[in-house]
């Protein structure tokens, strides 16, 4: 088995999350969150949960 | 099934049995007639999961005033399910943390069991679930990988080391070298402990809930396992977040700020159970 690359977050599109785009993910965050997110960015399943832990991490809080 | 998750089931039919007190404790889970002073006393006689009571009850999980000295005490101030949940793991690592093999992570394992818990805790209080049930669940949901890792060593370690080298998702490495997955391989050990049925579903599909109309504690479980991956609180190197049920995130209809509260929830009260339970935090 040898692992596909995975899509990067910045290559994905905000508009298929509920919870919109993401202003200012830190370079660490994402990337970790890239490589945590790494099978479903790999496969094109956009996982819901991305987007709410980048909003999370990058201390967005919902109004 | 294959001959070889045949074998599998069968070596996992041989490991020891679980202590009175442990078992009485997992199959407690649903009762709500339960005996409080039974228990309790039950505890009181097993020294690895009395001194992890204790150690709960007095840790920053709490911050108590005072010190507690007794499992009655104890029992009485962070009440009977705290002290159950916590004695059950003690009394799990005493039955199944014997030979392992060398590449299974039982640290990183139960970081991941405490966080799950604690995110199906907060989900099922957002929908008005039983979160002690979901508690429990969350605790156990993995606990097939740690009976593996004991019964077929050699068998789980290559499993674990295909999942590295691969890059795969943990259940298509198990599927590859083993035949069987870890939520089998646990669903059919908690059919053999005799625990609740609804326990031994919640572990067998807790990678894949049914279809069902309403949402119900296996969509929590679900979704609070992948939570506990997408916020790294088992600190694995190697941690990836496995696919998501669309239909179990659908039924849970949770708001963006209802998930950072979950979020917010389980991070704090993270680091300090996984210290009281003497798992270590990094």
């Amino acid at each position: 088995m040898c692992p596909a690359p995975a899509v990067p977050i910045a290559n994905l599109h905000p508009e298929r999350s509920s919870c919109g785009p993401v202003a200012n993910p830190s370079p660490p965050a994402e990337q970790r969150l890239e490589q945590l997110f790494r099978y479903s960015l790999r496969h094109g399943q956009i996982n819901p949960l991305l987007y709410v832990v980048l909003h999370y991490r990058s201390g967005e809080r919902p109004t | 099934m294959s001959a070889v998750a045949l074998a599998c089931l069968q070596r996992i039919e041989e490991l020891p049995a679980l202590r009175g007190a442990v078992l009485d404790l997992l199959r407690s889970l649903e009762d709500p007639q339960i005996d409080v002073e039974t228990l309790a006393a039950k505890i009181a006689t097993d020294q690895a999961m009395a001194v992890k009571a204790l150690r709960l009850a007095n840790s920053s999980f709490f911050g108590l005033a005072r010190q507690v000295s007794s499992i009655a005490d104890a029992t009485a101030i962070i009440g009977l399910r705290s002290v159950r949940n916590i004695a059950m793991v003690a009394g799990l690592t005493a039955a199944l943390d014997g030979r392992l093999c060398a590449e299974f992570d039982v640290d990183g394992f139960w970081r991941h069991a405490v966080a799950t818990a604690l995110c199906a805790e907060a989900l099922a209080g957002q929908r008005h679930f039983d979160a002690g049930v979901a508690f429990g669940f969350g605790l156990l949901h993995d606990i097939g990988c740690m009976a593996l890792a004991m019964a077929l060593p050699q068998d789980y370690g290559r499993a674990l080391r295909l999942r590295g080298e691969s890059d795969s998702l943990l259940v298509d490495a198990e599927r590859e070298i083993l035949g069987v997955t870890h939520a089998e391989v646990g669903a059919a050990l908690a059919e053999r402990w005799q625990l609740a049925p609804a326990m031994v579903a919640a572990i067998a599909k807790h990678h894949a809930p049914p279809e069902e109309d309403e949402p119900g504690l296996l969509d929590v479980l679900h979704v609070a396992d992948n939570i506990a991956h997408a916020l790294d609180l088992s600190r694995q190197e190697a941690e990836m977040v496995p696919p998501m049920s669309m239909a179990a995130w659908r039924r849970l209809a949770l708001s963006e700020a209802e998930l950072h509260r979950v979020f917010e929830q389980t991070e704090s009260r993270h680091a300090a159970l996984c210290h009281a339970l003497l798992v270590k935090e990094t």
